[in-house]
């Protein structure tokens, strides 16, 4: 598969596919041009391998305690 | 039956297309010039022995292309004054094998498959395979650990594997 992708990839600088450029351009704004990185704090996984979203932490100078 | 086309038939319809990928590959402006004209004169001596029963027009002139920039890129390895766009590894083309899944058709279940992904498994995906990047530098780039993007990127390939009709 890490092949397939490669070639395709590749074959995509050559052909052009308008909604494939979409999404490449969408994750160099995010990734390379900008840098929107996701913190290790974020990434959370469920079973699934899915990210969840975390509610952002409010800010305080006391340590939250945990639900009981 | 495939249509037989005149090499400036194939100028005009393919130039814009090897242009851009000699682009992509060469940062060197003069280098990428001279690449391009080497594809126009192999498409010129080689036309003859096209054969459309293999490979389409577009493959057939990929692959040429994509040969083109290997070999530049191979006596490049000793010359230091030569710029290369990024240094991405070209992948092997077996013709026979993957010839056949280089269609614009491919690059479009491909966009759909990768839609379907979460956003930062699709962005690893595109960073590791698209951009070339190692996984240290997709962990920069993503913000997560090294063993992180390997473990999204292994969740992304199976889902992959599941959404592309042509796994291989």
């Amino acid at each position: 598969m890490e092949k397939l992708l490669s070639l395709l990839f590749d074959y995509q600088r050559f052909e052009g596919d308008e909604l494939l450029q979409k999404c490449i351009e969408a994750t160099q704004e995010r990734r390379v041009f900008q840098g929107v990185p996701l913190s290790d704090d974020m990434l959370e996984l469920n079973a699934a391998g899915d990210p969840v979203v975390r509610r952002k932490r409010e800010e305080s100078e006391f340590p939250q305690k945990p639900n009981d | 039956m495939t249509e037989s086309k005149t090499v400036e038939e194939l100028f005009n319809e393919y130039q814009s297309k090897i242009r851009a990928y000699i682009f992509s590959r060469i940062k060197n402006t003069h280098d990428a010039e001279d690449l391009f004209s080497q594809v126009f004169l192999k498409i010129t001596e080689n036309i003859r022995y096209y054969d459309p029963s293999k490979a389409s027009y577009g493959t057939w002139i990929y692959t040429i292309t994509q040969n083109t920039v290997r070999d530049f890129y191979r006596k490049s390895q000793h010359n230091t004054d030569v710029e290369l766009s990024e240094e991405l590894p070209l992948p092997d083309l077996n013709a026979d094998v993957e010839g056949a899944l280089l269609t614009k058709e491919s690059l479009r279940v491909l966009a759909e498959a990768l839609n379907k992904l979460p956003e930062r498994e699709r962005d690893i995906i595109i960073l590791r395979f698209y951009h070339g990047l190692g996984a240290k530098e997709v962990a920069q780039r993503v913000g997560v650990s090294y063993a992180n993007v390997r473990y999204l990127q292994s969740i992304a390939i199976k889902k992959l594997h599941t959404l592309l009709p042509f796994s291989v």
